[in-house]
C-alpha cells in the first residue's frame, strides 16, 4: 500500500527548504528557534522565516552528510564529546559549505531565540551562531516540568518572557504584533495537535496500521516545520485518512505483526533505515514512541487557544525533552499499557543527554520491576561511527528471539 | 662533535647519532621490552657501531619518549612533541603539521620551518589509536608484524570499524571473521579506523601543508596510505619515520651545544 | 608553622566515603539534619539558616568503584555524576535527610530523577534556576522557586526558617567568601609561597562542614601563611579554567605545579565563590538571594550571560593575577566546559595567550600525560616565547 502520507510529508519538507531561500521570501526576516519549548506560532505572526538548527542537522544526517560536517565542526574547535547535531550544524553554517546543503540553502539569522526547554546545549549552540552572524539573541527559558506538572509560577515566567519578546520581534521584522492573527494561527495549531494525537492513537489498534517510530518520525515533519498553518492541518487530515484506510484493511507496516514495541530515545538518523529493518524483519512494529511526542503534544491539549498568549506559554511547556525523569517513567508506563506493548526498546544516543540520561536505569525499572522486557541500545543521532551494526543487530536478534521464546511460554534469561 | 637522540618508546627504542653538520652517522632500533634502560643501551650500541665511535665520543645525549627518565646517560630530556616537530621539519623541510603515531598514543603537532611546536593535541586515553592495538590484532589475525608492514593500502571499500574501544573493536573484528571476511580486508578497515583517529587529532591543531607522518606506525605502508586517504591529502612518510623522534632529540642536542658555544 | 602542615592535616581527612563529618555534626547537634547539595551552586545559605548542615556531594574522588552506578548511567556521563550516584547506591549517604540538585546541566537534572527513584522516602529538591537572567519575570519566578525550596527545607527541619536566620546565614557565607578572596589575592601575589594545589585543599576542606567552621580553617591558613617562606619562583603563571564542577585530583594540580607552573587563579569548587559581591544583610532575604543570583553570580559556563561570555572572566582573571597563560582543564564528558573551551581557545589564539588544554577525570591517579604536556609547553616557550599552546 503506497505511503502517501510519507510522500506528502516529504513534499512539505522540500517546500519548506525551498521557500527558506526563495526570491519572493528574501525580504522576510529570519529567526532561528529550537524545537523544545519552541513557539514558532509567535514568529509566524511576524512573518519570520523560521529555521531550526536541529532540523538542519537531522536532514544532513538522514542524507549521510553528517560525517564531513561533523569534521568541519571539529575543525572549528568543538571536541569529540560535543553533540553531533551541534557539530554538523555549525559545520554546515560556519564551515566551508556556508549554509549550502543539498536540500537547500539555509539563510543566516536576523534573530536567534534560545527556546531553552530541557537542553542547555541549545544555549551554547545559539551563542556560537550569534558570534558568527552578529545577530541578537533572546531566550524563552521554560522551567523543567516536574512530576506534578507545570505550576502557575512556571507558566507566568514563560508568559512574561514571551511578552518581552514582542518589541524585539516588531523591531526586527518591521511588523506590528497582531494578537488576532496569533489567535488564528494557534487555532490551526490546536487542530493540528488534535489530528496528530488521533494519528498516533492508531497505534493502539491490533494490528497497528502505523509504525509509531519508523514511520511516525516522517509524519512528524509537518508538525515541526508547518505547525500553525493550513498546510499542516490538511496534511494531518490526509495522514489520518490514510491510517483509517489502513486500519479498515488491517494493513500492518510489518505485514504480519508479531511484536508490539514501545520506543524510547532518538533515531540513529544516518542508519535509520537499517535500524528499522532489524525490527521489521521480525514482524516487530513500534506501536508507540516518545520521540514523536518530543516537541509538543505528549498527551493532547488541556487548554484551548481562546487566550492566545496563555496558550502559547502552555505549548512551550509541553516538550517531553523537558519532563522530569519521574514524569517520563509514569508516561512510559501509561503508554506501555494503553498500547499493549510486548517490550520497550530504549535507544540511548550519546549526543543527546536530555533524552538519554536515565535510560539504563529506566531499563532496569521496566525489565526488573515492571516485568516488561526492555532492550537497551546505544548509538548516536548524527554520528555514524557510534552505530555499530554488528553489535546492535546481535542484541536486537537475541532480544527478539528471547521474546519469541517467552511468547511460546518457555522462559529465557534476558540479555542486557 | 656528535649529538645523540634516544627515543625510548613503549614498544620500540630508537637512537640517532648526528655529527656537527646534522648528518646522520648511526641509527639503532630495538624492541623496548620491560627493561627500558637495557633497551636504551642496546639501541645506543647499535647506533655507535654504525657510526664507528664510542659512547665517550658523544658530546651530548638527549632522551625522549615514554621512558626518557629511565636513561641515566642522557644529559637532558625533551618531550615527544618537541622532538617530533624538530625532527619532521628537518627531515621534510616543508612540514607544518606532524602526526606522531606510536605504541601508546597519537600526537598531532603544528610546527613551523624551525620545527618549533606551535600547537599539539594528544590522544592517550585509549589504546585503540595506537600501535599497541595493531600488535594485538596481529595475534588475533595470525599475521606477523613484518607482513603487516608490507600489506597493501586499504581496498576501495574498506570495512567499517565503528568501535572507539579496542576491546569492542576486537569483537567487531571477530564478527567479521565469522562472517567470512578475510584478514586483508579487516586490516584495511583497521588502518582506516586508526587513520580517522589521527585525522581527528590533526584537525584539532589545524591542518597545514605539508603533513608528515612519524612514529612507529608511519612505516606501515597501509597506514600511511589510509591517513592520506582520510585526509584527502598527501602525507610525507617513509621507513625512517620511526626515527623522527630520535632525530629531533639529536637535533635539539645540537641546538643546546650551539647555544652553549654562543 | 608553615602552611604545608595545615594542608597535610586537612588532606588526610578528605573524601572519606563514609562521611564521618555528618555523623560528627549529628552527634554534636542532636536532632540535627544534613542536606546534600550537588554542584555547582545550590542555596546552601537556606540550608544553614534552617539549622541544618549543607554537604557538597561532588563525587567520590575515585575512592569507590562504579559498579552500581554503571548499571544506571551510561559511560558518557561524567564521573562526578556516576560516582555521586554510586555513593547513594552503596549506602554511604543514608545519613542525608534530603538532596538538592541545581539546574546546571542535563546530568544534574537526570541524576535528580534517578536518585529520587532509588530514594523515594527522602526529599529530592531540583531547583530550576532561571537562565533568562535579564527577563523581568525571572526574579519573581526565582523567588517562587526559592520559597518552594524553603517550604521543603522547613518540613525537613521541622521548624520555620525565619528571615533573621537567613540573614545571619548570609553573613556567615559572606565571611567565608571574604576569606577565600583574601587567600586568592595572596596566591596570585605570592605563588611561590602559596600554591594552587594548597588553595584547592583549603577549599575542599569546606565541602562537608558548616561555613563558620570552614572560615576558622581559612583564618588559620592566613595566619600560617605569614610564617611560610617563599619557595622557587615559577616559570609560568597560569589561570586554570573549566574545573568548576567535577573535582580534579589534587595530585593533578601538584603534577602541574611540580614542573614550574604556578596556578595563580582557578574556578574549582566554584560554588564556594559564586558571588561577585557579598549578599545583602537587610531587607527580604529571599528577594535578596533571587536578585543576587540573577545579577551577581560570577561569569560561568552554566548560567547564560546575556551581556558577555565566560571567556570575559578569563581576561579579568589574567589582568588581576598577572597570569602568563591559561590551563583549560575540563572534566571528561563535561558538556558546558567543552563548549566554552572552544570559546576560550579562540580568545587565547586571538590575543596570542599561551594555553594548554587538558582533560581529566576524578578517578585518575597517574598524570604522566599532563606532565608531558606541561613540559612540552614550557619547552615550546623556550623556543618561541609567544607560542606554546597545546591540547
Amino acid at each position: 500500500m503506497e505511503d502517501k502520507a510519507r510522500s506528502a510529508a516529504g513534499l512539505l519538507v522540500d517546500r519548506y527548504f525551498r521557500e527558506l531561500d526563495s526570491e519572493e521570501n528574501r525580504d522576510r526576516k529570519v529567526v532561528y528557534l529550537f524545537t523544545s519549548g519552541g513557539v514558532s506560532e509567535l514568529f509566524r505572526t511576524f512573518d519570520f522565516r523560521i529555521v531550526m538548527p536541529e532540523i538542519n542537522a537531522i536532514h544532513c544526517a538522514r542524507r549521510n552528510l553528517s560525517v564531513d560536517l561533523i569534521h568541519a565542526g571539529e575543525d572549528l574547535g568543538y571536541s569529540e564529546g560535543v553533540c553531533s547535531y551541534v557539530k554538523s550544524d555549525l559545520g554546515l553554517m560556519l564551515g566551508p559549505t556556508k549554509g549550502c546543503a543539498p536540500f537547500g540553502k539555509i539563510p543566516p539569522p536576523d534573530l536567534i531565540v534560545i527556546t531553552h526547554g530541557g537542553c542547555s546545549t541549545y544555549i551554547k549552540w545559539a551563542e556560537a551562531l550569534s558570534r558568527e552572524f552578529g545577530c541578537p539573541v533572546r531566550m524563552i527559558d521554560v522551567p523543567f516540568v516536574r512530576e506534578e506538572g507545570a505550576t502557575e509560577f512556571d507558566r507566568a515566567y514563560v508568559l512574561g518572557q514571551i511578552r518581552e519578546l514582542i518589541p524585539d520581534c516588531e523591531k526586527i521584522s518591521g511588523t506590528r504584533f497582531d494578537i488576532d492573527k496569533l489567535g488564528e494561527i494557534l487555532k490551526l495549531t490546536a487542530q493540528t495537535v488534535e489530528l496528530w494525537i488521533k494519528l498516533l492513537d492508531y497505534g493502539k489498534k491490533r494490528p497497528s496500521p502505523l509504525d509509531g517510530f519508523f514511520e511516525a518520525v516522517f509524519y512528524m515533519s509537518p508538525m515541526t516545520l508547518w505547525r500553525g498553518t493550513k498546510e499542516a492541518v490538511s496534511y494531518y487530515e490526509l495522514a489520518v485518512e490514510q491510517m483509517e484506510n489502513r486500519a479498515k484493511t488491517r494493513f500492518s507496516p510489518v505485514q504480519v505483526e508479531k511484536f508490539r514495541l514501545l520506543f524510547e530515545g532518538s533515531p540513529p538518523w544516518p542508519r535509520f533505515g537499517e535500524f528499522g529493518e532489524m525490527f521489521w524483519q521480525w514482524g516487530a512494529v513500534a506501536a508507540a514512541s516518545t520521540y514523536v511526542r518530543l516537541g509538543c503534544a505528549c498527551e493532547g491539549l488541556e487548554m484551548g487557544p481562546e487566550n492566545p498568549m496563555e496558550f502559547l506559554a502552555y505549548l512551550a511547556g509541553l516538550s517531553y525533552y523537558n519532563w522530569s525523569y519521574g514524569k517520563k517513567v509514569r508516561f512510559l508506563e501509561k503508554l506501555a499499557k494503553e498500547y499493549d506493548v510486548d517490550a520497550i526498546i530504549a535507544n540511548s544516543v550519546r549526543s543527546c543527554r536530555p533524552v538519554s540520561i536515565g535510560l539504563l536505569d529506566l531499563r532496569n525499572h521496566f525489565a526488573r520491576e515492571m516485568g516488561i522486557p526492555t532492550l537497551f541500545l546505544e548509538s548516536d543521532i548524527a554520528d555514524p561511527s557510534y552505530f555499530s551494526s554488528v553489535q546492535i543487530l546481535d542484541r536486537v536478534n537475541t532480544f527478539l528471539q528471547g521474546l519469541t521464546e517467552r511468547k511460546k511460554g518457555r522462559p529465557r534469561r534476558q540479555k542486557a | 662533535m656528535l649529538s645523540c637522540g634516544i627515543d625510548v618508546g613503549s614498544s620500540q627504542t630508537k637512537c640517532v647519532i648526528l655529527d656537527g653538520n646534522a648528518i646522520v652517522q648511526g641509527r639503532g632500533l630495538v624492541h623496548s621490552g620491560a627493561n627500558l634502560l637495557r633497551a636504551a643501551r642496546h639501541a645506543l650500541k647499535e647506533a655507535l657501531t654504525e657510526a664507528g665511535c664510542e659512547e665517550y665520543d658523544l658530546t651530548i645525549a638527549i632522551g625522549t619518549g615514554y621512558g626518557r627518565f629511565a636513561i641515566p646517560f642522557s644529559h637532558r630530556t625533551a618531550t615527544e612533541p618537541s622532538c617530533h616537530a624538530r625532527g619532521a621539519a628537518y627531515r621534510y623541510p616543508g612540514t607544518r603539521t606532524v602526526l606522531d603515531a606510536g605504541g601508546q598514543n597519537m600526537t598531532a603537532i603544528r610546527t613551523n620551518a624551525e620545527g618549533a611546536v606551535l600547537d599539539f593535541a594528544m590522544n592517550d586515553k585509549c589504546s585503540a589509536g595506537s600501535g599497541r592495538f595493531l600488535e594485538s590484532l596481529t595475534d588475533l589475525l595470525g599475521i606477523p608484524m613484518a607482513q603487516l608492514k608490507e600489506m597493501q593500502p586499504p581496498s576501495e571499500k574498506p570495512l567499517l570499524l565503528t568501535n572507539v574501544c579496542s576491546v569492542l573493536a576486537e569483537q567487531e573484528i571477530l564478527n567479521y571473521l565469522e562472517g567470512g571476511k578475510d584478514s586483508e580486508e579487516i586490516v584495511g578497515g583497521v588502518f582506516m579506523a586508526l587513520a580517522r583517529r589521527g585525522a581527528s587529532l590533526l584537525r584539532r591543531v589545524g591542518l597545514e601543508d605539508e603533513i608528515t607522518f612519524s612514529g612507529g606506525l608511519s612505516h606501515i605502508r597501509g597506514m600511511a596510505a589510509a591517513l592520506s586517504e582520510v585526509l584527502g591529502h598527501s602525507v610525507n612518510s617513509g621507513p625512517d619515520g620511526v626515527y623522527i623522534g630520535a632525530l629531533g632529540a639529536a637535533l635539539i642536542g645540537l641546538d643546546q651545544v650551539m647555544k652553549r658555544t654562543e | 608553622m608553615p602552611i604545608s602542615k595545615l594542608i597535610e592535616r586537612l588532606r588526610a581527612r578528605l573524601d572519606d566515603p563514609t562521611y564521618p563529618e555528618i555523623t560528627e555534626w549529628k552527634n554534636a547537634h542532636p536532632g540535627g539534619k544534613a542536606i546534600g547539595c550537588f554542584p555547582i551552586y545550590a542555596p546552601v545559605e537556606m540550608v544553614r539558616a534552617a539549622g541544618m548542615l549543607p554537604v557538597l556531594i561532588a563525587g567520590a574522588a575515585g575512592g569507590i568503584g562504579l559498579d552500581e552506578a554503571d548499571g544506571c548511567l551510561q559511560s558518557f556521563v561524567c564521573s562526578v555524576g556516576r560516582s555521586t550516584l554510586e555513593l547513594k547506591l552503596d549506602g554511604f549517604l543514608e545519613k542525608l535527610d534530603g538532596m538538592m540538585f541545581p539546574s546546571i546541566c542535563e546530568i544534574s537534572r537526570g541524576l535528580s530523577g534517578v536518585w529520587a527513584r532509588h530514594d523515594p522516602g527522602k526529599p529530592v529538591i531540583y531547583i530550576h534556576f532561571p537562565q533568562n537572567t535579564r527577563s523581568e519575570s525571572a526574579k519573581s519566578y526565582l523567588m517562587s522557586e526559592l520559597n518552594r525550596v524553603k517550604d521543603i527545607l522547613e518540613s525537613i527541619a521541622g521548624a520555620p526558617i525565619t528571615y533573621d536566620a537567613l540573614l545571619s546565614s548570609f553573613a556567615r557565607y559572606n565571611r567565608r567568601a571574604e576569606l577565600l578572596a583574601r587567600l586568592d589575592i595572596l596566591r596570585a601575589e605570592h605563588p611561590a609561597r602559596f600554591s594552587g594545589s594548597q588553595s584547592y585543599v583549603l577549599r575542599l576542606a569546606g565541602m562537608r562542614i558548616p561555613p563558620e567552621e570552614h572560615s576558622a580553617i581559612l583564618e588559620e591558613a592566613l595566619r600560617e601563611l605569614e610564617d611560610t617562606p617563599e619557595g622557587k619562583t615559577p616559570k609560568l603563571r597560569m589561570v586554570m579554567l573549566g574545573a568548576f564542577c567535577e573535582r580534579p585530583p589534587v595530585l593533578m594540580l601538584e603534577s602541574i605545579e611540580e614542573n614550574g607552573i604556578a596556578i595563580v587563579a582557578d574556578d574549582v569548587l566554584l560554588g564556594q565563590a559564586w558571588w561577585k559581591k557579598p549578599l545583602e544583610l537587610t531587607g527580604d532575604p529571599i528577594e535578596n538571594l533571587a536578585g543576587h543570583y540573577l545579577g551577581e553570580a560570577v561569569p560561568n559556563a552554566v548560567v547564560y550571560r546575556h551581556d558577555g561570555r565566560p571567556c570575559d572572566s578569563l581576561k579579568l582573571m589574567m589582568e588581576k593575577t598577572h597570569a602568563d597563560g591559561v590551563l583549560i582543564a575540563s572534566a571528561k564528558f563535561c558538556h558546558p566546559a567543552h563548549h566554552d573551551n572552544s570559546c576560550i581557545v579562540r580568545e587565547c589564539e586571538k590575543h596570542s595567550i599561551p594555553y594548554l588544554r587538558i582533560e581529566y577525570e576524578e578517578i585518575e591517579q597517574a598524570f604522566e600525560s599532563i606532565r608531558l604536556q606541561v613540559e612540552a609547553l614550557l619547552e615550546a616557550r623556550e623556543r618561541l616565547p609567544f607560542a606554546g599552546t597545546g591540547h
